[in-house]
């Protein structure tokens, strides 16, 4: 009969799907209760009129941590990868081997890392360290001498020199190469070979960001740059050499022995480009990749169950903001309407809750990983009765409504911690209307007025010029911010020569920029890694670069 | 049925070039442009403009246009923006990918989806048909999407079976094929049995019966063969479908094919790219169509063309 077999098979079809299900990894919740000891200050009557607070530590239990146990192995062992090499997947694709031309951060901070050298180096605590350049002294305000290392030769045979360095100033800048770096040495006036291993750097103007600015000039050959296929085919004095690359596919290294800075201690490196999120997580689960960038914050604790694998959390240089657009009559060119929006939204939640505590609330205008960055603001408290309060006092007790443009899969849960920002806008009575949009619908209307914008900024080279500079001069603000007191500082900091000096004006910048409030500063992100154990002296950077040269890998 | 053939490739190449206009039209009407991602997002507008100029998007839409043709009746299609490289280099080192993975999921398709979709017909509420079905209606459910991701965690993760991602080796040709064949096989099968149920209820069919052929004859001479038109046209643009590459699958499974370069290349506004590799989908798929009107000649006897 039909229906008796009908109904067989669906039942056949039930145990397939259940068979599927425990096959598939689900992690098992434990809530466990954790004692905190919190302070609290209690206000105890002693004497009759005599009222006395009291410091009492009183035993609260606070939260409940979750535990994840993986009900099955979560995944058979994990195979061992091939013993030389190291094979890393990361969330964007390259478009270009070039060390000059790509402003992304997979260029900037990997690719480039590997096969050129710059200048000079950032150290952990973001020193300046020696790099292609031995030493460096300000000659004067407007001139600055490098010495270079010696003995250095490029991976085609070219020799490392100042000539090299001077072609590789020249070529970043000029307009027919369109770099999307070139900005970083638009302050150089002129470069200038003094003998073989010294160059002379001519700046405009006083450029204290000069420096910093070099950590991210990559120093190519001279003959093998200017050959067509350089793009595919890069050259420099880097701890790896190129070896092939079959684009949206992966991109072969191989170790350079003669590198100055040491050889690496693995042979080859393999990067494979793997935009989604799932298939990326699950090529680390089963051992195909060693590294991968970008875990979703959903999965990082089953990732840490596995026992193969490392999660590395690491605070970066990116920051959110809300930019408002001030250049036009509208409620929130007022500072009492953007600090009550500030208040009114729980920043401490959205970490916590929506992005599971990776990242941080900002308490600036800028990452808190910044060696710029000013710890000493006064953060605004999540308080929706002042918030309420200070926007009535400005005249809108009724709130008002206006939207956000959202580039839309750029930042980590933008739509997520959007919609809570509308929610808890809504709560003081500002409609605010979320518009989730394509990036590259989304981004040219930041150079048109607009009512909030929601949007970060990776500092590449951790420096407050790049931090500060562009976004709070009137000139080149998108909100068309002014602030003559911002102006003169960061004015002082960029010409000045002093990094100490720069450094202090910056966290006054901070300090202005703070009291204002033209961007409502959301967190800070948080870049989290997942590493196979197998993977040794090595962790992720703020800055958001992978370098490979001094790690190994040891089965 | 040679001026049948010219005829229609005359009706291609203008079909190619109001394709072009279109295409090229839609992307710089579309708000974003390439300069916008080519510049650091720190660059100021003046930055902006000079980028543009140094791309040529400031000068007006048909002179683009212009050059644009120009380069093609000499048989080049551009640069690409953010490759720097020929178009026509990019797309052809893409393309292998794509049409491996397109020929093995259409062969199993139809290799297997139209001999079960005529059993199916036959042998209606057997076994093999009630299962059949219900995987039909299943498989076309499925959103592609879905069912790569449950097909990585099951298959990769879960079983370690197969690798998750990329074309590194034989094996990783596994789970994408599955995930294009499945809901292609779930509708062919479909269409083959509901084709072959109503040719199979035709006088002529009762006439060859009656006359005392083999039911096997029957069945192959006469039903199938009159029911495959519709399966053919459909079994065409699916395959056409693959040829322009599965998007979803190819970004799912980190596949190097032309899906994913396409959705890339509009999404970055590589003008050059996007038009190059949406051009040729409308190739394929006007050549596609044509060489599906001239198989219903080989099929169908009755088909002629002058």
């Amino acid at each position: 009969m039909k229906g008796k077999k009908l109904l067989v098979a669906v039942a056949l079809l039930g145990l397939v799907v259940t068979v599927i299900s425990c096959v598939v990894p689900t992690p098992e919740v434990i809530e466990k209760e954790v004692v905190v000891e919190k302070l609290v200050v209690e206000t105890v009557v002693v004497e009759k009129e005599v009222v006395v607070e009291k410091e009492v530590v009183e035993t609260v239990v606070v939260e409940k941590e979750v535990v994840v146990t993986p009900t099955v192995a979560p995944t058979p062992a994990a195979p061992a990868g091939p013993a030389d090499t190291l094979r890393i997947a990361l969330r964007e694709t390259l478009l270009s081997l070039d060390p000059q031309k790509e402003f992304q951060i997979v260029s900037l901070g990997f690719t480039n890392k590997a096969f050129a050298d710059c200048l000079v180096n950032y150290d952990d605590e973001y020193n300046f360290v020696p790099g292609l350049a031995v030493s460096w002294r300000t000659v004067d305000d407007l001139t600055w001498e490098f010495k270079l290392r010696e003995g250095v030769k490029f991976h085609n045979g070219e020799p490392f020199n100042a000539e090299a360095v001077k072609h590789s100033f020249e070529r970043l800048v000029d307009p027919d190469y369109k770099a999307g770096s070139a900005f970083l040495l638009a302050g150089v006036e002129s470069v200038e070979v003094k003998d073989e291993y010294t160059v002379l750097v001519h700046t405009k103007e006083p450029f204290g960001a000069l420096l910093p600015n070099l950590t991210l000039v990559s120093i190519v050959p001279i003959e093998a740059s200017q050959r067509d296929d350089f793009a595919t085919n890069p050259v420099g004095t880097g701890p790896f050499r190129f070896v092939e690359w079959r684009k949206g596919e992966r991109l072969v290294m191989e170790a350079n022995p003669e590198y100055w800075g040491g050889a690496p201690k693995f042979k080859r490196v393999i990067y494979y480009p793997i935009a989604e999120d799932a298939t990326r997580m699950a090529a680390v689960r089963t051992g195909e990749v060693d590294i991968a960038d970008g875990v979703p914050p959903e999965e990082i604790r089953s990732l840490e169950a596995e026992p193969h694998l490392d999660v590395f959390k690491t605070a970066s240089n990116d920051n959110i903001c809300i930019r408002t657009y001030l250049g036009e009559e509208a409620p929130w060119t007022d500072p009492r309407v953007r600090k009550a929006m500030m208040m009114a939204i729980d920043r401490e939640a959205i970490v916590n809750e929506i992005l599971q505590g990776v990242g941080a609330v900002a308490r600036s205008v800028l990452s808190s990983a910044l060696p710029v960055f000013n710890p000493n603001l006064e953060p605004y408290p999540y308080d929706p009765g002042r918030a309420k309060a200070l926007l009535a006092e400005a005249g809108y007790p009724d709130g008002f409504s206006a939207n956000l443009v959202v580039p839309s899969g750029f930042y980590p849960k933008d739509a997520e911690i959007t919609q809570a920002i509308a929610a808890y806008l809504q709560q003081i009575g500002v409609s605010l209307e979320v518009r989730l949009m394509e990036q590259s619908s989304a981004w040219p209307l930041r150079r048109v007025p607009y009512d909030f914008f929601y949007s970060g900024a990776a500092i590449i080279n951790m420096d407050g010029d790049m931090a500060l500079y562009r976004d709070y001069m009137p000139e080149t603000s998108r909100e068309k911010y002014n602030n003559p007191e911002v102006v003169r500082l960061l004015n002082a900091a960029r010409s000045s020569l002093d990094q100490d000096e720069r450094r202090e004006l910056y966290r006054q910048v901070q300090a202005v920029i703070w009291e204002d409030l033209p961007n409502i500063a959301i967190h800070d992100v948080g870049d989290v890694w997942a590493v196979n154990k197998r993977v040794k002296n090595w962790r992720p950077r703020p800055d958001k670069t992978v370098i490979l040269k001094d790690a190994f890998v040891e089965d | 049925m040679s001026l049948y053939l010219v005829r229609r490739l005359m009706q291609l190449f203008v079909a190619l070039l109001g394709m072009s206009i279109i295409v090229f039209v839609a992307m710089r009407v579309a708000p974003g442009d390439p300069a916008e991602r080519m510049v650091s997002p720190l660059a100021t507008d003046q930055e902006l403009q000079q980028m543009r100029e140094a791309l040529g998007l400031n000068k007006p839409i048909y002179e683009q246009y212009a050059t644009f043709l120009r380069g093609v009746l000499h048989g080049n299609l551009g640069k690409s923006l953010f490759y720097n490289e020929s178009v026509l280099t990019i797309v052809l080192e893409r393309l292998p990918a794509t049409l491996q993975l397109a020929l093995i999921s259409m062969t199993v398709v139809v290799a297997v989806g139209i001999p079960l979709g005529i059993y199916s017909a036959t042998h209606g509420g057997s076994w093999l048909d009630i299962i059949a079905r219900m995987m039909a209606y299943i498989g076309q459910a499925m959103p592609s999407f879905w069912l790569a991701i449950v097909l990585i965690l099951v298959f990769s993760v879960g079983l370690g079976i197969f690798p998750t991602f990329g074309r590194r080796s034989l094996s990783c040709f596994v789970l994408p094929s599955i995930s294009l064949i499945l809901p292609r096989l779930a509708r062919v099968m479909r269409f083959v049995r509901s084709a072959v149920l109503e040719v199979m209820h035709e006088d002529y069919v009762r006439t060859a019966r009656a006359k005392g052929l083999l039911e096997r004859s029957v069945l192959y001479r006469h039903t199938v063969r009159n029911a495959l038109i519709p399966v053919v046209t459909d079994t065409w643009l699916q395959f056409a479908w693959l040829l322009g590459g599965s998007m979803i699958v190819e970004v799912v499974f980190a596949w190097p094919g032309i899906g994913a370069l396409t959705i890339n290349a509009i999404y970055s506004r590589d003008y050059p790219l996007a038009e190059g590799c949406v051009m040729l989908l409308a190739l394929i798929f006007l050549l596609a169509n044509l060489l599906m009107d001239l198989s219903y000649a080989a099929i169908d006897p009755r088909v002629r063309y002058r």
